[in-house]
């Protein structure tokens, strides 16, 4: 499934634009602040209604219109569908499949997935563990809709957990309950990210290694209830629910001291290791680039994998921060079908042949 | 608003104060109540002021009703040993409409969320565990949403209820998931009831 056509009126800094993408790569050129990032934007809007800027859905809609309408066709093996997203200035969205209109994103019956590769996922390995734990629960939320329902309740269990924590003299009983609801949903996240986890495990290492070679990548889940237990040991939701209750025990008087959930898959971290070193703090900024240039190459297979589907891969400025070697891995996707679509101040960071055959789109500075 | 006389303003006001109804639809209300004879009007508004008159909490389940205890608990047909456990009113309606249960009900009037500063305290729960020391009741069906909050709530009662010795259930399968009990179908309802578990 191919993105053939992509229309936007409203959005952002365009009244219109109108491209149809290449079926290998698409180039958008242009020098900063053009917007070409707005594109990027919208096609992960399109392709799994969320938006890694996180706005304030109003801010989409540019300042002097009514409301924003992205519209996109969809091409699969010859058979057409159109999507279509109109946010409203009142901060809600809507969504039509081929004319009809569907009650939530949810409901729309063919959804193309997408990789979104911005400079801010260039901190993976060494920023905060949020953004790990991050990484990995959106792959699975664009994976699974079950995944998606246990990290939105788990979230939840957390904040009314937190809330009663607050007020524990007045909540004791409630607590017991939120417990029994923190362990019981925690452990199902824990598992669910530990299954996908050891399946991105093989696949990031190996592109790691070919990327530098020499090298070996390790990658981990580190959680203070369960220890760190390697993905070849077969692991129960029982084993986890056990380790819950009892870390949730000792860590009791911490918990009221400090009026916060300590113990869950909210506090867990994947960890990376390169020749066994923990790149948290020693990765060099060549090797941290890598990760997660490897780990972004593998969201393309495992999604290919899991959902049987290619995504449109979206590199949003990416190719200045890599050197040539790690550009020609980006580019072996393009070669082996990924549809891509790029932004780029230059065109110069593409082998000439590769960029004979991409379709280059310049968006032309303002004034 | 200086285009309408202060009367429209203040009908415009009321309305725009009820759940779902925005300016436009406020405003689509009220034109019709002025275009409507004066009976109607009258009609609707008598319909208002009677229903908050006359309905107020059934003495033992806390659902609406209109005598002292709500049409439900006052029909001797119906099987006073199976409680089964709601947040809202609206919910005694869904399950009502499933024709699957003969039992009765108790209306918690909300769901325990800390971050609403909901805890038992606020809820109909006390009014429960009495229920239960009365005798007579033998199994509680938990039919609280299937969200977090509606969780919390079914595991809080069936801890408070379990040591009173009555069995606990939960409503299982085939609920939609993060949904509201209002929204589900009758048939999948009628089907969780069939396959409810123990707690």
């Amino acid at each position: 499934m191919l993105i053939s056509k992509l229309e936007f009126r409203g959005v952002r800094n365009y009244d219109h634009f109108l491209v149809e993408p290449d079926s290998h790569l698409t180039i958008l050129v242009g020098p900063n602040a053009v917007g070409k990032t707005n594109v990027i934007e919208a096609i992960q809007l399109l392709t799994t209604n969320r938006s890694f800027r996180n706005p304030q859905w109003v801010d989409v809609v540019k300042w002097d219109a009514s409301e924003a309408n992205l519209r996109m066709t969809l091409d699969d093996d010859g058979v057409l569908t159109i999507f279509e997203m109109v946010i409203t200035l009142e901060n809600k969205r809507s969504y039509k499949f081929n004319g009809l209109t569907k009650r939530g994103f949810s409901n729309i019956p063919k959804v193309l997935p997408s990789v979104v590769f911005t400079p801010d996922d260039l901190l993976l390995a060494k920023g905060p563990a949020e953004n790990r734990r991050k990484a990995i629960d959106d792959l699975g939320e664009r994976l699974s809709k079950t995944y998606g329902s246990i990290k939105r309740d788990y979230t939840r269990t957390i904040r009314q957990r937190n809330a009663a924590l607050k007020e524990n003299q007045t909540h004791k009983a409630t607590l017991q309950a939120l417990d029994e609801q923190l362990i019981s949903i925690g452990s199902s996240l824990c598992l669910h990210r530990r299954r996908l986890l050891q399946r991105m495990s093989p696949i990031t290492t190996s592109i790691y290694g070919t990327l530098a070679t020499g090298e070996v990548l390790d990658i981990q889940y580190e959680s203070r209830a369960l220890g760190d237990i390697p993905f070849t040991e077969k692991l129960r939701i029982e084993d986890i629910q056990i380790a819950m209750f009892s870390t949730l025990q000792i860590r009791r008087n911490e918990e009221a001291a400090r009026k916060t959930t300590l113990v869950g898959p909210h506090r867990d971290d994947v960890i990376f290791k390169i020749n066994g070193r923990d790149a948290r703090s020693f990765a060099s900024q060549g090797q941290q680039r890598t990760i997660a240039l490897a780990w972004k190459c593998a969201e393309v297979r495992i999604i290919q994998e899991i959902a049987r589907q290619t995504p449109v891969l979206l590199l949003d400025d990416v190719m200045s921060e890599l050197d040539s070697t790690r550009r020609e891995a980006l580019t072996t996707l393009v070669k082996d079908g990924v549809q891509t679509i790029v932004t780029t101040t230059n065109t110069g960071y593409f082998a000439p042949d590769l960029l004979a055959q991409a379709k280059i789109i310049e968006i032309p500075g303002r004034g | 608003m200086p285009f309408y006389a202060a009367p429209i303003v203040r009908l415009l006001e009321e309305l725009e104060r009820l759940p779902g109804i925005g300016p436009k639809s406020a405003q689509r209300l009220a034109f019709h109540i002025l275009r409507a004879d004066e009976q109607s009007a009258g009609r609707l508004a008598d319909a208002i002021v009677d229903v908050k008159r006359s309905i107020h909490f059934c003495a033992q389940c806390f659902n609406f009703a209109e005598d002292d205890l709500c049409e439900i608990c006052s029909d001797s047909k119906r099987d006073a040993s199976i409680v089964c456990v709601v947040e809202e009113p609206r919910d005694v309606v869904a399950i009502e409409r499933t024709g699957e249960f003969r039992g009765l009900y108790h209306v918690l009037q909300g769901a325990i969320s800390p971050i609403d500063g909901i805890g038992p305290e606020q809820l109909r729960v006390r009014e429960l565990v009495d229920r239960i020391g009365k005798g007579g009741i033998d199994e509680l069906i938990v039919a609280t949403d299937p969200n977090v909050e509606g969780e919390t709530t079914a595991l809080y009662v069936a801890r408070l209820a379990k040591p009173l010795g009555v069995r606990v259930t939960r409503i299982a399968s085939g609920l939609p998931v993060g949904g509201d009990l209002e929204y589900a179908d009758e048939v999948t309802l009628g089907r969780a009831l069939e396959a409810r578990r123990e707690m």
